[in-house]
């Protein structure tokens, strides 16, 4: 919010700087900043606007904090003088809408000449952002800057006659009823009906409806529903605008000056509603003090009588009893305590003095009626260490009772994930949570629906990721021109839904990518996952080729090639999956996998099981043996294994090729046999060394499974 | 010259030789046809025979010998001229392990340093529902306070979930905004969290004071990305709550941490802010190149999160507070843009 340094240093006359005022509004109120010519800001905390909007406000708070004299009195503006004239003879109000409107203040004045305001209050207006108008607007709008009470002036002739809404046919019935009410002018406050319509000086039209709280002009609610159902002339959007119609104009000559308090829960309802924010809709939503609607309006009184010459009509307010005042107590002990400091209590109570709060009897302070923020204790200590200083508070070290500090179980897990993917040479990725439908189509989700934004930002980041697949993928095609070999993960948030249940899982992403001939990113990605289950020390799960009931299929169809697509089960579930990407763009090999992670931690286990080490030296034996293509090298190994689980410590495969000949760029399809396998295999016990001729009858036994299960050709 | 002065000489000088040239010298020296060992190898025929038995063995030992050491001497010297051709300013061979993400990090960092102090650490969700995020954190609906969160809501209500909190809605306004506090009908609106402060209250309500925790975590506003505003960015959060634990406690550990994370030196101050679940509340700002930069928002817990969660308010008091991760890896690392972070681009992670 702007203000006018020179309005504040009228104020508080020994202020020394713009400088001084910025900084100690900054450190004990509220940031402020200094702005161009006159000028600085103030960031007005959503609970102070009642106290702090505005120029008197911002005065009171520099007074207090730089405990100096405060030169602007509003004592003459607090009385009320619409006590004697509830009835006031030349117009009449009525709330409707109590809630909406606890208090409304209005006055008459007449013999008015509309003309510009002085130069001095232009000048404030202008330095604030407003816009100078005639004396009578110009007045209005001054009196919100100065007090914080928005205001606002219709003009008197322009509302209307009520005789003149009556149609003939009414007329007769109303020469009936003896009550000069009806002949005087009248505002009501109420809810609009729907449908009606205003149209502000802006020449933009409003359709509202009952939500919308509008001052009108017309009959008593009785009389309107006999004579004249279309009364018809919305005067303006309460709290927020006035209306084109009965505005200040050059030929104005009488007026009614509207000082009211809104409830500011249906302002800003309406503000949002009309998405229209205005100055005074700013301040009535954040919520103001009933107090501050009669000091505006005295205020303004006075301003009329000075600079345009008016004289004052008769008054009228709601509020008919006097506001209760606020009491709290305030206990310096207790200050201490939940500050943490040792003020005695008479420096305590001169900070709540320059603050203009009352001490009464004993501990008891009465709080001014505009601090609408001050609640309890709690708010009085903040008001005393503010004006204290934070920075003057020492660093205290809390006594504690020792507990064991240490990480949630999830987050040791993802630790482990993350220091053994870095380890393995991954570099970790951070990317958005959400995805574009473009990247949805691609097709994968854990679930069967996504999760999609009422209020996307942009059709980029419309849907919540539902696998971190996708920026995953474009991570590498980003990146692949700079690199020969990439490797990347990211662990985060994946969200979707299962029968209307709405899951939010931790994932793994893993992408390998490289250029390199020979290398194959797709084994070495199984490696990097089985090293790192080791590493994280879950033992139970089986890695094995998703088949076509498998939903996994369905669900990566769009960026893996179903034949390479592995699933990863643990306990009986499937818990990710690995495959081949197929993405022509990228033009080398690239493999992905997804683990939902959440579930594992029940299966991890923290130790590694110690093995002696062996006694005994090993024995190696290489075999090698031409079988059909469609063998699985996974099968053949544990067959192996079978044959002689107590003297093979492991088996390890070496490499295999495809003997099959190529004659002239042509592979010859002659041999049944064409893929060459060598495995190598390691026997060992615990508790001898083994014979070679042990050694060789194992071998033996193992050469006739291979024949016989596997229809192999020994080598 | 007898054999013994040969062998103390030869082995001398061919430990002292520094060149193949000197070294093959040495050779013919002492096993060339003219040296004296040969010749007295030769001569052995013309001696008695048992003389020759005598000398012959040794003299043949000892040229076995300095066949030996001159072979391996030459070697060596071989290795060493071959060294020398060496380029030793060849530039290191590449070995690296991955990277970790600049915010992993800090937010380890920052985890260790609280984890010194006793603060455990603990997550939260990150949908969340309007109750968590906003009306238990004394935020109440249809108070501009909530602009100061600018939320990504979630479309999962159906229509008919639509009338029912739009009814609701129109129940629960004017005087009553209050009461909505513990009121569980609103929480079937969704959204992603805005700040990591929800988990201030899912905690709460499940465990009892004196506890410190710090919570990290990924949150969201729905803002225009710029060089230091982001859709989604982390949040570390901070709850400490006991029967006396104070302001000047917070300031305590404040202080500490950002001497430990950002070097002793470093200059703070506490400035006056506004969040309505804190009370007083405030603001702590780091001087960072000739500027004050806001790191985070503080205070000490409002009664009526207190009242929110259950807890007594006379018996218990405590202060929260919340970082902005990013800011604090931007501060620290010197990005220009914090979009660098969500960029996926390896040319900049892999600085790290």
């Amino acid at each position: 919010m702007k203000f006018s340094y020179s309005l504040i240093k009228k104020f508080v006359p020994e202020i020394k700087s713009k400088q001084q005022l910025v900084e100690a509004l900054t450190l004990h109120s509220f940031e402020a900043e200094e702005g161009p010519a006159d000028t600085f800001e103030v960031n007005i905390p959503p609970n102070r606007f009642s106290d702090a909007a505005s120029h008197w406000g911002i005065a009171k708070e520099a007074a207090a904090v730089l405990s100096l004299s405060l030169k602007f009195s509003i004592s003459d503006f607090q009385s009320s003088r619409a006590r004697n004239s509830k009835r006031p003879k030349n117009f009449k109000v009525s709330v409707e809408d109590k809630n909406s409107c606890p208090r409304y203040t209005a006055q008459y004045f007449e013999n008015i000449k509309v003309k510009p305001s002085p130069s001095w209050m232009q000048k404030i207006l202008k330095d604030c952002g407003l816009r100078p108008i005639n004396n009578v607007v110009d007045i209005m709008n001054y009196v919100m800057l100065e007090i914080g009470q928005p205001l606002h002036a219709f003009d008197y002739d322009r509302l209307s006659n009520p005789s003149r809404m009556i149609s003939n046919e009414s007329q007769i019935h109303l020469n009936n009823i003896q009550d000069n009410s009806i002949k005087i002018k009248k505002i009501i406050v109420r809810r609009a009906k729907k449908g009606e319509k205003i149209t502000t000086l802006e020449d933009k039209t409003y359709e509202l409806n009952e939500d919308v709280l509008v001052i009108v002009d017309g009959f008593e609610k009785n009389l309107r529903e006999k004579f004249a159902k279309d009364s018809r002339n919305v005067l303006a959007i309460a709290g927020l605008k006035g209306g084109k119609g009965p505005e200040v104009s050059n030929k104005t000559s009488r007026i009614i000056v509207e000082s009211a308090n809104f409830e500011p829960a249906s302002i800003y309802k309406t503000s949002k509603a009309l998405n229209l924010i205005t100055d005074a809709s700013l301040r009535f939503s954040h919520g103001l003090s009933p107090a501050l609607a009669i000091i505006g309006l005295n205020r303004a009184a006075a301003l009329l009588e000075e600079i345009a010459g008016v004289k004052r009509g008769e008054q009228f307010d709601s509020l008919i009893k006097p506001l209760p005042a606020k009491i709290l107590k305030f206990n310096i002990f207790e200050f201490n305590r939940f500050i943490g400091l040792d003020l005695n209590e008479r420096k305590a109570e001169k900070f709540l003095h320059r603050l203009g709060f009352k001490r009464l009897k004993g501990s008891e302070w009465q709080i001014p009626a505009w601090r609408l923020d001050i609640e309890n204790h709690q708010d009085l200590a903040e008001e005393v260490i503010r004006l204290f200083g934070y920075n003057q508070l020492k660093s205290t070290p809390p006594l504690i009772y020792l507990s064991p500090s240490g990480f949630e179980d999830l987050i040791v897990l993802r630790d482990k994930i993350k220091k053994t993917l870095v380890g393995l040479g991954l570099d970790e990725i951070y990317n958005y949570s959400f995805i574009s439908e473009k990247d949805l189509n691609l097709g994968h989700s854990w679930g069967k629906e996504v999760l999609e934004l009422e209020n996307p930002l942009s059709s980029q980041f419309k849907y919540l990721r539902p696998s971190l697949a996708a920026g995953l993928l474009k991570n590498i095609e980003e990146n692949f021109r700079f690199f020969e070999e990439i490797k990347i993960f990211e662990i985060g948030k994946i969200f979707f839904k299962i029968d209307k249940n709405i899951n939010e899982k931790n994932a793994l992403g893993i992408v390998l990518f490289s250029k390199i001939k020979n290398k194959e990113p797709f084994f070495e990605l199984k490696g990097v996952i089985k090293e790192l289950f080791r590493q994280i020390g879950l033992a139970d799960y089986i890695i094995t080729e998703a088949d076509k009931s498998d939903w996994l299929r369905d669900f990566t169809n769009g960026y893996l090639i179903p034949p390479t697509v592995l699933k990863i089960e643990s306990n009986g579930k499937i818990i990710g999956y690995l495959g081949k990407v197929k993405n022509k763009n990228l033009k080398a090999e690239t493999a992905l996998a997804e683990l939902i992670f959440d579930d594992l931690l029940r299966f991890v286990e923290e130790e590694y099981g110690y093995e002696p080490l062996p006694k005994y030296p090993a024995v190696i034996r290489d075999i090698s043996f031409l079988v059909d293509y469609f063998q699985k090298i996974g099968e053949i190994m544990q067959s192996i294994k079978n044959v002689s689980s107590r003297l093979i410590d492991n088996v390890d495969f070496v490499d295999e090729f495809d003997v099959r000949e190529k004659v002239g760029g042509k592979i010859k399809e002659d041999k049944t046999k064409t893929r060459s396998l060598t495995f190598r295999i390691v026997f060992q016990t615990p508790s001898r060394t083994l014979t070679k001729e042990e050694v060789d009858k194992e071998m033996k036994k193992i050469i006739l499974m291979l024949r016989q299960k596997f229809k192999a050709e020994i080598r | 010259m007898n054999l013994e002065q040969i062998k103390q000489s030869a082995f001398k000088e061919i430990e002292e030789s520094r060149d193949l040239k000197s070294l093959e010298g040495l050779r013919i020296k002492y096993l060339g046809r003219k040296s004296q060992l040969v010749e007295i190898l030769h001569s052995l025929k013309d001696v008695p025979l048992n003389q020759r038995q005598k000398i012959g063995p040794v003299a043949n030992v000892l040229k076995k010998e300095l066949d030996e050491l001159i072979k391996n001497r030459k070697a060596e010297l071989r290795e060493d001229e071959g060294s020398k051709k060496i380029d030793l300013s060849r530039p290191a061979q590449k070995i690296s392990r991955g990277h970790f993400h600049p915010l992993t990090i800090a937010e380890e960092k920052i985890c260790r340093i609280f984890l010194t102090m006793n603060f455990s650490v603990v997550e939260g969700p990150e949908i969340e529902n309007e109750f968590y995020n906003f009306d238990a954190l004394n935020i109440p609906p249809n108070h501009p306070a909530r602009d100061l969160w600018n939320t990504l809501w979630l479309k999962t209500r159906t229509d008919a979930d639509k009338t029912q909190i739009d009814a609701d809605k129109t129940r629960t306004k004017a005087d009553s905004v209050r009461e909505n506090l513990g009121r569980n009908q609103r929480q079937s609106a969704l959204l992603l969290r805005t700040h990591t402060s929800p988990m201030q209250i899912r905690y709460m309500e499940t465990h009892q004071p004196p506890f410190q925790i710090i919570v990290p975590g990924r949150v969201f506003r729905y803002e225009a990305t710029d060089a230091s505003h982001e859709i989604n960015f982390y949040q570390v959060e901070g709850l400490m709550v006991g029967s006396r634990v104070s302001l000047a406690n917070f300031k305590f550990i404040i202080e500490t941490f950002l001497k430990k994370f950002f070097g002793p030196n470093i200059k703070f101050r506490f400035r006056p802010s506004y969040f309505p679940f804190v009370e007083p509340g405030l603001e702590v700002d780091v001087w960072f190149k000739d500027k004050w930069l806001e790191v985070m928002g503080a205070g000490m817990v409002a009664r009526k999160v207190f009242d929110a969660v259950r807890y007594n308010p006379d018996q218990v008091q405590g202060f929260a507070f919340g970082l902005g991760l990013d800011r604090l890896v931007k501060i620290k690392y010197n990005l220009p843009d914090i979009r660098l972070l969500y960029s996926g681009d390896l040319r900049f992670i892999k600085q790290f």
